[in-house]
């Protein structure tokens, strides 16, 4: 009995040790602090990657997924306007008709097997689409201030200072200066000029892509070489210079490789034209007609010319790209010599923006390096793999030039890495998986029971039509 | 002729989380060798023999049934993962596992015994909430192989025995996870259920060159496990655009799976050594050979994702343990124990994933035995699982972060002798 009785009392010790529990950390989750940035007041300067231009236009579905917009919502930032625009948005296609890109099939069900063969195509405008204001809402269009978000898709460096409608833009005719400048209402004001209107407390700048990205996606052909060197440090300082009167802290943004994006690397230089073999594509080169090697970029606006033999690109029944008859045109190559003239301007410039940043004091966030490793490497997150890839990469849009809703939330992350180092802020990531979910239609129970905005959202996303809230 | 646009499409993979390692096995299969930390190899010396040196059962006289169950309960969490949120704290749901174990050992004659065990020596799961962080590496996993295990011993000569047992092992896996397709943005779930039987073998060695001193062997070879005709299943939600659901329904179908698995090589060594009347210490070191898991390889009937073969990267390493035990015989009825033990992980820093959190543990046993009359005797036993906290920074899935985790385990083994 006696025994018995120790055997109780080690019992009880029993139930005392399995108290033992695993210790919860003080801190389950990052809390926000700006640290020595100030974001009361955030604008961002740009292009189209500041404006969340993807797939070809620029919409509010997409805007709200905007680089800077995920930015202003991390760092807690109450009021970011932003220039939305209704479904299917204006963009490349819009002059003929149609807005944003959509993906109609991932394989064309009319030629199965083989390498999958999607069809993109843009969304043509419903009947009335108001193209003399196309923002979301009144309230939209006739906001009595600028935009937070002064990215204009098609921007280049010199338009920060210079431009304030269309005809005043570098190209001459880029009305997305009317729809986010809104000039001569706001007095014939640039991106520098409404910025400062705001009074920023914080910029992001996101510049001088296009003094490049033209060149290159078309061909090498408009405009027929980059900005030069030169004048691109002269302007860059200019610009910035200029943006430091505001007296706002800044993070700017280098330049990613152009001639690694999907728009270059998708479609390969030898294509199969049937006989079981691929053969080199005939190109014109800027060293004259050829056939091309695995150093002449493709771009994937020679997808609806090569094999066409309906005469509107060489003779008549000669299949394009087949035949020293029809060499692909020069506008939908960059052949090796252009490859490598745009592969210098991107990192004159990247050394120019270093300098220049350097000096003042600004901190860069490096795209180039990330996008550089992210297409060597892949990157994954939380399980799922992000790579340079058309369509199955995650990173770009429909475009192959602009990124998706991921990708832009995966370079808002970047931006928020450079600035929390820079200014000893604590900016929570954007959790890429949240935003996975949130894109994701929710269905409970495998079928039937449908979250009805997020239904509406993807029905209105592949749909074409306005989604309804 | 000429396709018009012809793209390179990579594939969609889809990895298959990974089906076990060292983390999953159990080493707990009576309440007596794990009061001294499962340091046992040696000492065989109840019916839990038949699984940790069967060549223990010689001394065993007459019939004896042995029941037992020892309730696991694990707690694990992530912290993590840096690229989403470095603070973001993440519990794995409680989950509480009670492996059970049947032994029976019946002594032929002076030289010869048989026995039987049945017991689940790999097993436990994960359990996260489905849309955490992690989904897309492991939402809930579980394993379980339970074994139907009949063992031979034969004295050879006055304090040398050997044994060897068959194993009849019944596999099952059930591992699910987030899956999505990028194209249009769709979560989906996925689920992997299969079971399989195999066979396996255990071996044993007993030697007491004196009375005080006593040395054993075990040694189990690695087991294959080839799981075929297991459900992959798929449940994405209907988005409602229809060239989106006929994608879906074309790249993620319900359909059959295989995968070949191997449950590593088990190598024990024990000593154990009578210090006084009433004290006994032991001392074992025991391996699993896990370095042949290089990868898992699960191959689909139909095309998942295109493709109809997953090909995961593993390169888990051998894990050892070091276990020590100690029992003080207070009187002829009742004996106090305790043990430690240091187990070392298998799986490598890259490679680690929240379907098994494991890592390097100590753990810690306290128990007793009593013997209630002359045929019944009870032993029960607490352990306490400390995990090294393990922070990953170079995990291959993108999923860096710190592993914390530790487990309460209770067990009680009654034996009745006739």
């Amino acid at each position: 009995m006696k025994t018995l009785f120790k055997g109780l009392i080690l019992l009880s010790g029993l139930v005392f040790f399995s108290a033992c529990s695993l210790q919860d950390p003080d801190i389950t989750s990052t809390t926000l602090s700006t640290g020595n940035a100030d974001f009361s007041r955030y604008v961002a300067i740009g292009n189209s990657l500041t404006a969340g231009y993807q797939s070809g236009a620029l919409t509010q579905e997409h805007q709200a997924y905007s680089f800077p917009k995920y930015i202003a919502t991390q760092a807690g930032v109450t009021e970011f306007n932003q220039p939305l625009l209704t479904w299917p948005g204006i963009g490349t296609y819009t002059t003929s008709g149609a807005g944003i890109l959509k993906l109609y099939a991932l394989d064309d069900p009319s030629t199965p097997g083989g390498t999958p063969d999607p069809i993109i195509a843009p969304v043509p405008y419903p009947e009335g689409y108001n193209f003399a204001f196309p923002y979301a809402s009144q309230e939209v269009g006739f906001l009595a201030k600028p935009y937070n978000n002064l990215g204009v898709p098609g921007a280049a460096l010199v338009d920060v200072l210079n431009a304030t409608d269309a005809a005043s833009s570098a190209s001459g005719s880029n009305s997305f200066f009317d729809i986010v400048l809104r000039n001569p209402n706001f007095g014939g004001t640039s991106q520098y000029q409404q910025a400062k209107m705001l009074q920023p407390t914080f910029m992001t700048v996101w510049i001088g892509n296009n003094d490049v990205l033209g060149y290159a996606t078309s061909g090498g052909t408009s405009p027929a070489a980059p900005t030069p060197v030169d004048a691109f440090g002269f302007l860059y300082g200019q610009m910035l210079d200029s943006l430091m009167t505001t007296g706002a802290d800044m993070v700017v943004a280098n330049i990613p490789d152009v001639t690694a994006i999907p728009f270059m690397t998708t479609i390969p230089y030898a294509i199969d034209p049937g006989i079981g073999v691929a053969v080199p594509l005939v190109i014109q080169a800027s060293d004259g007609i050829r056939q091309a090697t695995s150093q002449d970029l493709i771009l994937l606006t020679a997808k609806s010319l090569i094999g066409d033999t309906s005469g509107a690109y060489g003779p008549a029944g000669v299949p394009v790209g087949f035949n020293a008859a029809a060499p692909l045109p020069t506008s939908v190559v960059l052949d090796k010599d252009e490859v490598a003239i745009a592969s210098q301007a991107v990192t004159d410039f990247n050394n120019t923006i270093a300098t220049l940043a350097a000096a003042r004091g600004i901190a860069v966030v490096d795209v180039n390096s990330f996008f550089n490793d992210l297409k060597a490497n892949g990157l994954p997150i939380a399980g799922l793999e992000f790579t340079a890839d058309f369509l199955t990469g995650g990173l770009f849009s429909l475009d192959g030039v602009h990124p998706s809703d991921l990708g832009y939330a995966i370079i808002a992350n970047e931006f928020i890495k450079t600035i929390n180092d820079k200014f000893d802020a604590t900016i929570p990531f954007v959790n890429i998986v949240a935003v996975m979910d949130e894109l994701s239609p929710t269905v409970l129970n495998g079928n039937a029971k449908f979250d009805k905005d997020a239904f509406n959202n993807v029905v209105g996303l592949f749909s074409g039509s306005a989604p309804q809230k | 002729m000429l396709k018009k646009f012809t793209v390179f499409f990579s594939v969609l993979v889809l990895s298959a989380s990974q089906v076990s390692a060292s983390g999953f096995s159990i080493y707990e299969q009576g309440a007596k060798a794990t009061a001294m930390g499962g340091a046992f190899i040696a000492q065989a010396n109840d019916v839990s023999s038949v699984f940790y040196n069967p060549a223990g059962i010689t001394a065993l006289s007459g019939l004896n049934f042995g029941l037992g169950t020892t309730i696991i309960m694990p707690q694990f969490a992530f912290q993590g993962p840096t690229n989403i949120d470095p603070n973001l704290y993440t519990r794995a749901n409680e989950q509480v596992f009670p492996p059970s174990t049947f032994y029976l050992t019946y002594q032929i004659n002076d030289d010869l015994s048989l026995g039987f065990g049945f017991y689940t020596m790999f097993g436990l799961g994960s359990d996260w909430d489905k849309n955490w962080p992690g989904r897309q590496l492991a939402t809930q996993s579980e394993v379980q192989t339970f074994y139907l295990n009949p063992v031979v011993a034969y004295e050879i000569m006055d304090g040398l025995s050997v044994a060897a047992g068959v194993s009849a092992v019944i596999g099952k896996v059930s591992l699910g996870k987030s899956v999505y397709y990028g194209p249009r943005n769709v979560f989906g779930e996925s689920l992997l259920e299969a079971s399989t039987t195999g066979i396996g073998f255990n071996f044993g060695l007993q030697y007491k060159p004196t009375d005080e001193l006593s040395l054993g062997v075990t040694y189990r070879p690695n087991t294959l496990l080839a799981f075929e005709g297991g459900d992959a299943t798929f449940d994405f939600p209907v988005t409602g655009d229809a060239a989106t659901d006929a994608e879906i329904a074309a790249l993620f179908p319900n359909t059959k799976g295989s995968a070949d698995l191997t449950l590593p090589t088990l190598l024990g060594v024990g000593i154990s050594y009578q210090l006084t009347k009433a004290l006994t210490a032991e001392f074992d070191w025991m391996q699993l050979g896990w370095s042949s898991y290089d990868e898992l390889v699960v191959k689909f009937d139909d095309p998942v994702g295109g493709k109809t073969e997953s090909v995961a990267e593993r390169k888990y390493e051998d894990s050892f343990s070091l276990r020590l035990g100690v029992q003080y015989q207070m009187n002829d009825d009742l004996a106090l124990r305790l043990g430690y033990v240091r187990d070392n992980k298998a799986v490598p820093d890259e490679r680690v994933e929240p379907s098994l959190p494991g890592g390097n543990r100590d753990l810690y046993s306290v128990g007793f035995g009593y013997k209630v009359n002359k045929s019944l005797t009870v032993d029960g036993f607490y352990m306490l699982l400390l995990q090294e906290d393990r922070t990953i920074t170079n995990s291959v899935d993108g999923f860096n972060g710190t592993y914390t985790g530790m487990g309460n385990l209770f067990g009680v083994s009654f034996q009745y002798g006739l």
